[in-house]
C-alpha cells in the first residue's frame, strides 16, 4: 500500500489498435498493490475513457500507447473530456513515446507521459503528485 | 547437484539461476551432465537434431537475413524491401499494420490512429500489387507476418492474387505466413476478437489449404517470441510453442493429411532473449523435445519430417530508450545466441526499438550487424559449437525437463485452446511479465538505462517518422475499389464466405472468391466475426 493512492480510483485504457498488453497490465497489477482501485477498460474510444471516467468518479485517468497512436489518441481523449466538463481530472500516459512527443503531449495539458523504461516506483511517486495537486485544485 | 564434484569453488550466496530460475553452479562439470549425452545429441542433421537441423549447418546454408520491414503505404514499404535485398537481405520478412492484422479497414472508425502503424497498410489486393513490386516472387522467399489468422486468411489470398497476376505458379512461391491463433486470442489485444476455436480453426483452414495447393509455403509459424515478449520466461515460451505446434499437428492429422506432408511445413519463430547460456540452451532443447515428440506420438521416423525449423528475432522487449546504441550489443549477443543456438535465420532489432519503429539508420545498422556476425567472427564455421560444454549441455537438458513439465500442465487442461479460453494462458504471461517488472525494482535483475546508469547524459536518437498521408490514400484506395467492383459478384462471394465460416468445411476457397471480388480486407474479417462472434481477454 502507498497512502497516498490507496483507495483513489484510476481508469485505464488502451487505444485504437494498439495491441500491446504487458505494459499496461503491469502498470495497473502495480496500481491495484499500491492500493488503488483499477477500472481496466481494455480497449476503449476516447468517448468512452470519458464517459466513463466520469461516471465512477475517477481521479485519475492512465492510458497506455506502444504503436504510435499516442499523439492523436491523447488528444482525442482531452477533447472527449472537454466536451463532458471533465478536464479535472487528470490523464497521464505510458508506453513507446519519443522524447518530443512527450513535451507535445503535456504541452496538450497531459499531466505525465511514461515513456518506455519507467520505473514503477516512478509511476507512484508521480501519481502521488499528481493527485495531491490535482485535490488541492479542485476540492472533491 | 553436485554431489560427486570435488570441493571447488564454494557456491556461497543466496542461489545464482538463470533467469527462468535453473540452478547455475559456479563451475559445471561432468558432474553435472546426466548419463547418455551421446543419445541425447546425435550429430548434427540426425535425430534428435540437438545439435542443428543439417549436416553442414552454416556451411552449406547460412541462416536468412530477414530484417522485418512494414509501415505507411505499400509503396513506402516497397522502398524499404528493396533498400534490404539491396544492401545484403536474403528474404523479405513484411509486417502489417494494426487494423490490417485484426481485419478491419483503414477506414474503419477506430482504425484511423493506427493505419500504416507498426506495419504496412493493405486493404485490397492491388496493395499486394504494389508491395512486391519489382521484386521476384518465383526466388525471393516471403514471409507475412500476418500474425492473427483473421487477418492471415485474407492477406495470403491478395498475395496469391498478385503471383497468379504476374504467371507465377502457387508451386514456385516460398515463404511463410505467420498465421497463430494465440496471436489474435492472447498475445496481443484487440476490440472485437475472434474467440480461441474460431481463430484456430482458421489457421488450420489455411494451413490445410497451403499444404494442399502451395507446396513450398510454411503455412503456420508457431510464434514464441512474441509468447516471450508479452511476459513468458525461456520456459514458458518453449512450452506455448510446442504446445502450439502439437496443436496445429493433432489437428492437421485429424483432418487426414500426412504428417510426412505437414510436419516438413510447420515452422517456428523464436525470440533471442539477454540470458545467453539458457537461450542457447533452449533452442537446442526445443529441436530435441520436437523430434522426439514426433517420433513417439505421431510415430514419425522420416528426419524430415522431424525438424524444428525456426526463424529468431532478437528480444525487443529487451531495448532500452535511455542509452539506445547500447541496444546495438545487447541485440548482438542476442544474435550470437541464435546463431550458436542454429537458427535458420534471423532478424536483429534496430537500436531505436524501445523508440519508434527503425530508421533507415537504425534498420541497416541491424542488417550489418548480422554481416559481421557471418563474415567476421567465424561462428558459422562449425555446427552447434558449444556441444558438449558441461554448463550448455546440463542447461538443455534442465530447460528440456521444465518445458516437459509446463507442457503436460497444458494437456491436463486440454490443451492449448482450452488454456486459452480458460484465461490460463494470460495468466501465465502477467504473472511471469510483473515478476520480471519486480526483479527490476529490486534490482535483481540490473539493465543498462533501466535500473543501471540510467542518470547519465544520453546521445538522442531520432525517431522514425511516419510520412505523411498514408490514412489518406488508403481512404481513397478503398473508395476506389468500392466503387469500382460489381456489387452482384462482391455481396454473393461474401454471403458464400460467411456461410463457409459457420459450416464445418474449409473457408480459404471462399476467401479466394472474395478477394477476386475484389472484398476487402476489413469486409472478410467482418464475415468472420459475424460467423464467430467474439470474446473478451480474460486478462484483469
Amino acid at each position: 500500500m502507498v497512502s497516498a493512492l490507496a483507495g483513489r480510483r484510476v481508469v485505464v485504457a488502451k487505444l485504437g489498435f494498439d495491441a500491446h498488453w504487458r505494459g499496461v497490465i503491469v502498470v495497473a497489477n502495480a496500481l491495484r498493490n499500491a492500493g488503488m482501485e483499477v477500472i481496466y477498460l481494455g480497449h476503449a474510444t476516447p468517448a468512452q475513457v470519458a464517459a466513463t471516467a466520469i461516471q465512477e468518479d475517477a481521479d485519475l485517468i492512465g492510458l497506455s500507447s506502444l504503436s504510435g497512436n499516442h499523439l492523436d489518441e491523447a488528444a482525442a481523449v482531452l477533447r472527449e473530456l472537454g466536451a463532458r466538463d471533465g478536464l479535472d481530472i487528470p490523464v497521464i500516459i505510458g508506453g513507446t513515446i519519443p522524447a518530443e512527443d512527450a513535451r507535445t503531449l503535456t504541452g496538450a495539458g497531459l499531466s505525465a507521459v511514461f515513456p518506455t523504461g519507467s520505473s514503477l516506483a516512478q509511476i507512484r511517486e508521480q501519481i502521488a503528485g499528481i493527485l495531491d495537486a490535482s485535490d488541492q485544485a479542485v476540492p472533491r | 547437484m553436485h554431489e560427486q564434484d570435488s570441493p571447488g569453488p564454494a557456491d556461497t550466496g543466496p542461489a545464482v539461476t538463470t533467469a527462468s530460475g535453473i540452478p547455475v553452479p559456479v563451475v559445471a562439470t561432468s558432474a553435472d551432465v546426466r548419463d547418455g549425452l551421446a543419445e541425447r545429441l546425435g550429430q548434427p542433421g540426425e535425430y534428435p537434431f540437438t545439435r542443428g537441423i543439417r549436416p553442414q549447418m552454416y556451411r552449406t546454408r547460412p541462416w536468412t537475413i530477414r530484417q522485418l520491414a512494414g509501415f505507411g503505404t505499400a509503396r513506402d514499404t516497397n522502398q524499404r524491401y528493396r533498400m534490404l535485398l539491396e544492401q545484403g537481405a536474403t528474404g523479405v520478412n513484411g509486417v502489417f499494420d494494426y487494423p490490417s492484422l485484426r481485419g478491419f479497414d483503414s477506414d474503419d472508425p477506430g482504425a484511423a490512429s493506427d493505419v500504416g502503424r507498426g506495419g504496412v497498410a493493405v486493404d485490397v489486393r492491388d496493395d499486394f500489387g504494389e508491395l512486391f513490386d519489382g521484386i521476384d516472387l518465383a526466388s525471393v522467399s516471403v514471409s507475412l507476418v500476418s500474425s492473427q489468422p483473421i487477418g492471415a486468411v485474407s492477406h495470403f489470398a491478395m498475395f496469391l492474387h498478385t503471383a497468379a497476376a504476374r504467371g507465377v505458379r502457387p508451386e514456385a512461391l516460398a515463404g511463410t505466413s505467420q498465421n497463430d491463433f494465440l496471436m489474435e486470442t492472447a498475445i496481443t489485444i484487440a476490440p472485437q476478437a475472434l474467440p480461441p476455436a474460431a481463430s484456430f480453426r482458421l489457421e488450420c483452414d489455411l494451413a490445410e489449404y497451403v499444404l494442399q495447393h502451395v507446396p513450398r509455403w510454411n503455412p503456420v509459424s508457431v510464434s514464441g517470441y512474441n509468447y516471450r515478449e508479452a511476459g513468458a520466461d525461456a520456459i514458458g515460451e518453449g512450452a506455448l510453442t510446442l504446445a502450439h505446434g502439437q496443436a496445429v499437428a493433432r489437428e492437421l492429422g485429424r483432418r487426414g493429411i500426412d504428417p510426412l506432408v505437414f510436419l516438413p511445413r510447420i515452422s517456428f519463430f523464436l525470440d533471442s532473449h539477454s540470458d545467453f547460456f539458457e537461450e542457447i540452451a533452449k533452442f537446442r532443447a526445443l529441436r530435441r523435445m520436437w523430434a522426439r515428440w514426433v517420433r513417439d506420438e505421431l510415430g514419425v521416423t522420416e528426419p524430415a519430417a522431424q525438424r524444428f525449423r525456426f526463424h529468431t528475432q532478437t528480444a525487443g522487449v529487451t531495448s532500452t530508450a535511455r542509452h539506445a546504441h547500447v541496444n546495438i550489443a545487447r541485440s548482438m549477443t542476442q544474435g550470437l545466441a541464435a546463431v550458436l543456438g542454429g537458427t535458420q535465420s534471423l532478424h536483429i532489432d534496430g537500436y531505436d526499438e524501445a523508440i519508434s519503429i527503425p530508421t533507415e539508420h537504425a534498420a541497416r545498422t541491424a542488417l550489418y550487424s548480422q554481416l559481421v556476425l557471418l563474415h567476421e567472427t567465424g561462428v558459422a564455421r562449425s555446427a552447434d559449437p558449444l556441444g558438449g560444454s558441461y554448463l550448455v549441455e546440463y542447461l538443455t537438458d534442465a530447460v528440456e525437463e521444465r518445458t516437459s513439465a509446463l507442457i503436460a500442465t497444458i494437456d491436463a487442461m486440454g490443451g492449448l485452446v482450452a488454456a486459452t479460453e480458460a484465461g490460463w494462458v494470460h495468466r501465465e504471461l502477467a504473472s511471469t511479465a510483473f515478476a520480471d517488472a519486480s526483479a527490476l525494482e529490486t534490482g535483481e535483475q540490473l539493465v543498462v538505462g533501466l535500473n543501471l546508469e540510467a542518470d547519465q547524459d544520453d546521445a538522442p536518437v531520432e525517431p522514425f517518422r511516419l510520412p505523411p498521408g498514408t490514412l489518406a490514400e488508403q481512404c481513397r484506395r478503398l473508395a476506389e475499389v468500392r466503387a469500382r467492383r460489381d456489387a452482384g459478384p462482391w455481396s454473393a462471394a461474401i454471403g458464400e464466405l460467411e456461410k463457409a465460416a459457420l459450416g464445418d468445411g474449409n473457408v480459404i476457397p471462399a476467401v479466394l472468391r472474395a478477394v477476386e471480388a475484389d472484398a476487402t480486407v476489413g469486409e472478410i474479417g467482418a464475415a468472420f466475426r459475424r460467423a464467430a462472434g467474439t470474446w473478451e481477454f480474460p486478462l484483469w
